[in-house]
C-alpha cells in the first residue's frame, strides 16, 4: 500500500518542511492534487520565482528583489539612525509598527557557538564598515532577551563604541495591554531593573 | 502546605496506589525494596520537576509499561493546587514511520514525552512545578553533603534557593547555557590553534556573560548560606550540648595555585591560609553577606582573565558557581575528614533543621518533612530535636521497615500505612502491632 511514485515524492518534500509531520504532508499534497492545474503552477512559479529573485541587500542583508532594497533606497529614511536586528522576520516585525524611520541592518542569526556561529558568520563586518561611513548618529540594538542574544549584544557593543556612535538596546519590560500578575517572573525582574523615573 | 492525596500509576514499582495522607505524620512501614523510597521519590518530583534518583525519565516508568503518571492534590496557601507529571514513551509504530535512523528511540535512555500540569493546565517545562510544593527530604544519602562530592553541596544550596525563590531557576538554566556555549567556544579554539583579536572579544563576551550569571549564583548561595548558617550552629550547638562550633567556608575553585582575592578571618593561622589557598577562610555569617555581586563579577572576570590559557588547554569552563565548594567546619577544621560518624550525622542533621526553619521563616508556612529511612538511625536524644523542631502540625511522612526504634510521640495520632509489593495500603490497626 504505497502512494504511486510522483504523488509520495510530493509528500516526501512536504514533510521536510520545518514543523510539518507525515500526516500535514498528505494533507498538503492531497490538497495540491485537488487543484486546478493554473493554480498548482502558480504555486510552483511562486517557489522558483521567490527562490530566484529574493536575494539579501548588499547594505543591510534585508531579503529583497532588489538591491540596494526598498529601505535601503528610500530617500525619505533618516539615514543617521540604525536598527540593528538579527533576522529579517524581526525587520517585519519592527516596519510593521511604522514608528522606525531608520535604515537596519541584518545580523542574518545569533553568535552561537553550539550551532557552530561565531562572529564571522554574521554580517557583522558589514555593520562595523557602515556605521563610520554612513555617519550612523545611533545605533540601535532590537535583539533578543537571551543568552544568545546578550552575548551577540555584548560583542557588538565592544565593537561599536570605539566608533563614537551612541549605541542602545531596545527595552524589555511587560507588553503593552498585559496583565502584572500574569506575567512570568522574569520579565517582571528584567522590568523592575529596566524601570524609568517619570 | 499539605498534600491531600496522591496517585502513582506505573511508577518503578508502584503500580497503582492512591493514597490520602494525614495531616500530621504519616508513616509507611515496610520491607527492604517495597517500593517506600519511590514514593517519596514521586512526592519529590512532584516538588522540583526533577527526579533525586533517576538518571532518565525512562527509569521512572515501571517495567514493561509504555507510560506513568504522578498526581497530587497540594492544600496551600493559594487554595488546592494538582501536580501532575506524566511520561509517555512514543508508540513503536509512529517511530517505525520515521525511517530507520531513529528507530533507537525506544531504547534506554531515549527521549520520553513529558506531560506537565499544574491544575489542569499544562506547563511549558517542569520547572512549572517548582515553588508549588515545598518538601524538605532528609534520607540515608544525606550524608553526602559532607562525604560526597562538591555537587552534593552545590545541588543542595542552589535546590534551596529554588524552594525560595523559583524565579531563580531562570538564573540557572542561562548560567548553564552560557557554559555550554563557552565550553563549545572553547573547544573549537583549541582545535583551530592560533586566537585572533576577534576569537579573544568573542570569549570576552562569554566571560562577561559567565561573571553576570556567576556573580548572581554566588551571592545567591552567600546570602542564602549567611541565613542558614546561624540557625545551623544553634542546632549543633544543642545537639552537642554546646561543644561544637559549626561554620563553613565557601571554596572559590581556581585550578591555579591562586585563590579567590577574599580576606581571611582575624585569626593568624586559619588553617585556610596554609591546607587549601583556593578558599576562604572559615566565615560568618556576616562576611559571608558582606561579599557583593559586583565585586564577585569583577573577581570572576579576572580569574577568567589569569586562566584563560588552561581553560583553552583544557578545553573547560574551570571557573564560577559550577566549580565552588562550601567546607563545613567543626571547630575550625574540616568535618569531613575529621568529624566522627556521629558528628557527621549531627551536622546533616542541624543543616536539615536549618533548612527546615528557614524555610518556614521566610515563606511564613510549613513545608512538607520527608524522611527517608532515617529516624530508626538516630538516637533517642538526636530524635528528641527533630521532634522539637518538627511541629506537630507540619506533614510528615516517614519511611521505615520497623518502628521499635522510634520514641513513642512520634506514632501518636500518626496515621499507619504499609507498603508490600508496589501496594500501599492504609493500617487501621494500632500501630502497636507492628512494634
Amino acid at each position: 500500500m504505497y502512494f504511486t511514485r510522483p504523488l509520495g515524492k510530493l509528500i516526501e518534500e512536504f514533510q521536510k518542511f520545518p514543523g510539518v509531520g507525515p500526516k500535514s504532508a498528505q494533507r498538503m499534497a492531497f490538497y495540491v492534487l485537488d487543484m486546478s492545474p493554473e493554480a498548482a503552477s502558480v504555486l510552483a512559479a511562486s517557489i522558483i520565482d521567490a527562490k530566484e529573485k529574493v536575494r539579501h541587500c548588499s547594505h543591510c542583508f534585508h531579503l529583497s528583489a532588489q538591491d540596494p532594497c526598498e529601505i535601503c533606497s528610500d530617500e525619505k529614511r533618516d539615514k543617521t539612525l540604525m536598527c540593528v536586528v538579527a533576522d529579517a522576520r524581526d525587520l517585519v516585525a519592527l516596519e510593521r509598527t511604522r514608528e522606525f524611520k531608520g535604515l537596519y541592518h541584518v545580523l542574518c542569526g545569533l553568535i552561537s557557538p553550539l550551532d557552530g556561529r561565531g562572529p564571522d558568520k554574521l554580517s557583522i563586518r558589514e555593520l562595523l564598515s557602515r556605521v563610520p561611513v554612513e555617519s550612523v548618529r545611533e545605533v540601535i540594538l532590537a535583539i533578543n532577551p537571551t543568552v544568545e542574544g546578550d552575548a551577540t549584544v555584548l560583542y557588538l557593543s565592544q565593537l561599536l563604541k570605539p566608533l563614537g556612535t551612541k549605541v542602545s538596546r531596545i527595552a524589555f519590560g511587560l507588553p503593552v495591554g498585559s496583565d502584572l500578575e500574569y506575567a512570568d517572573d522574569m520579565t517582571l525582574t528584567r522590568a523592575l531593573e529596566g524601570r524609568r523615573e517619570i | 502546605m499539605r498534600i491531600k492525596k496522591i496517585h502513582l500509576g506505573q511508577f518503578r514499582n508502584l503500580s497503582s496506589a492512591s493514597v490520602e495522607l494525614g495531616h500530621g505524620r504519616n508513616i509507611l512501614i515496610g520491607q527492604n525494596a517495597q517500593g517506600k523510597s519511590n514514593f517519596l521519590e514521586a512526592i519529590e518530583l512532584l516538588a522540583t520537576g526533577k527526579s533525586s534518583r533517576a538518571d532518565s525519565d525512562f527509569d521512572l516508568i515501571a517495567w514493561g509499561a509504555k507510560e506513568m503518571h504522578a498526581e497530587l492534590v497540594l492544600e496551600g496557601g493559594r487554595g488546592e493546587e494538582i501536580l501532575s507529571f506524566a511520561l509517555r514513551q512514543p508508540a513503536a509504530s509512529c517511530v517505525a514511520e520515521k525511517g530507520g535512523q531513529k528507530t533507537q528511540l525506544s531504547c534506554r535512555g531515549s527521549r520520553v514525552e513529558r506531560t506537565v500540569k499544574v491544575n489542569e493546565l499544562t506547563q511549558p517545562s517542569a520547572a512549572g512545578l517548582i515553588g508549588r510544593l515545598i518538601v524538605v527530604s532528609f534520607k540515608s544519602q544525606d550524608l553526602n553533603l559532607l562525604r560526597g562530592g562538591p555537587k552534593f553541596r552545590r545541588d543542595w544550596i542552589d535546590s534551596l534557593i529554588l524552594k525560595l525563590r523559583p524565579s531563580f531557576q531562570e538564573v540557572f538554566s542561562s548560567y548553564q547555557k552560557t557554559i555550554a556555549q563557552r565550553n563549545k567556544l572553547l573547544k573549537t579554539l583549541f582545535e583551530k590553534g592560533k586566537l585572533t583579536v576577534s576569537d579573544q572579544d568573542q570569549l570576552l563576551v562569554w566571560d562577561k556573560q559567565l561573571a553576570r550569571f556567576g556573580s548572581r549564583i554566588i551571592k545567591t548561595r552567600l546570602t542564602l548560606l549567611s541565613d542558614l548558617l546561624p540557625l545551623a550552629q544553634d542546632q549543633q550547638e544543642k545537639l552537642s550540648s554546646q561543644r561544637e562550633h559549626l561554620s563553613l567556608r565557601y571554596v572559590f575553585r581556581a585550578p591555579a595555585e591562586r585563590s579567590a582575592s577574599l580576606e581571611q578571618v582575624e585569626e593568624p593561622d586559619a588553617d585556610g591560609s596554609t591546607e587549601s589557598p583556593l578558599s576562604t577562610g572559615p566565615l560568618c555569617a556576616e562576611k559571608l553577606a558582606a561579599m557583593e555581586e559586583l565585586d564577585l563579577a569583577r573577581t570572576l572576570l579576572k580569574e577568567l582573565k589569569d586562566h584563560r590559557f588552561e581553560e583553552l588547554r583544557r578545553r573547560q569552563s574551570l571557573i564560577g558557581p559550577h566549580r565552588d565548594d562550601i567546607v563545613f567546619c567543626l571547630n575550625e577544621t574540616d568535618a569531613a575528614s575529621f568529624a566522627s560518624q556521629g558528628q557527621q550525622r549531627s551536622i546533616v542533621l542541624s543543616l536539615k533543621l536549618a533548612e527546615l526553619n528557614c524555610i518556614q521563616e521566610k515563606l511564613n508556612d510549613l513545608p512538607v518533612l520527608l524522611l527517608d529511612d532515617v529516624l530508626a538511625e538516630l538516637d533517642t536524644a538526636r530524635q528528641a530535636q527533630l521532634l522539637l523542631a518538627v511541629e506537630a502540625n507540619m506533614q510528615t511522612i516517614i519511611t521505615t521497615t520497623h518502628v521499635s526504634g522510634f520514641d513513642p510521640i512520634w506514632l501518636k495520632d500518626a496515621r499507619i500505612f504499609t507498603v508490600c509489593q508496589g501496594n500501599i495500603n492504609a493500617d487501621k490497626s494500632a500501630p502497636a502491632s507492628h512494634l
